[in-house]
């Protein structure tokens, strides 16, 4: 699954990346999991 | 097993009340309390409120590379267009890895009988009156909390990124 989100730097509004879910299933569990966030540095 | 349905009904119907003022560091760990919030399936005029803590890790930079290869390891031949992309624009990219962790031991409930209407009010001005900046109250779906506990990470990812993005890039780092 992946959700497009939008994130700002405060001075500049150079970043819009995509955050993929990746949830394995000891991730589901909960017992730990993890996000991507992919940033434009452009 | 929860099938695509049952998550993704959990997904569209949870709904962060009252999110924390403290957003995910950027330079150390973050935990964060919740209140989640549910009716019972099969009762009218009960919830379920538990409450625990879910802590997030330090935002940590990946290179593209590195990332591309845990895509096609999780995902298959369906990321490998999507890494390939990755690796091409690779000096224009920065990847930040979130992680979260979360003790189900810890989880207290109790069920209340009561509209799950007063219950939000009521909890989120508790919260409020409490001045707790790490707490968030959360309404979800009773036997798919777990999932709702997922939404609203990437609530907080959301709220935070920005701030991250702009602290390490202060520092450099990206």
């Amino acid at each position: 699954m992946a959700q497009t989100i939008g994130a700002r730097d405060g001075d500049a509004d150079h970043t819009v990346g995509t955050i993929d879910l990746r949830n394995r299933v000891t991730a589901f569990r909960f017992a730990r999991s993890e996000r991507y966030l992919t940033l434009s540095l452009k | 097993m929860m099938r695509k349905d049952d998550f993704d009904y959990a997904i569209e119907n949870t709904q962060v009340i009252l999110a924390p003022e403290q957003q995910i560091a950027t330079f150390g760990t973050t935990s964060f309390h919740f209140y989640l919030i549910s009716e019972l399936m099969d009762r009218v005029d009960q919830v379920r409120i538990r409450n625990g803590k879910i802590h997030a890790e330090r935002p940590q930079i990946l290179t593209p590379e590195h990332f591309s290869h845990l895509l096609l390891e999780g995902f298959g031949d369906k990321a490998q267009r999507y890494a390939d992309q990755l690796r091409e624009y690779a000096r224009n990219i920065a990847v930040l890895r979130y992680g979260f962790q979360f003790r189900k031991t810890n989880v207290t409930e109790e069920t209340i009988r009561d509209s799950v209407d007063a219950v939000v009010t009521r909890t989120k001005r508790r919260v409020e009156d409490a001045e707790e900046p790490l707490s968030a109250v959360i309404q979800g779906v009773d036997d798919a909390w777990e999932v709702c506990l997922l939404k609203f990470t990437i609530d907080m990812i959301e709220r935070s990124a920005g701030g991250n993005f702009g602290d390490l890039r202060k520092h450099g780092l990206i």
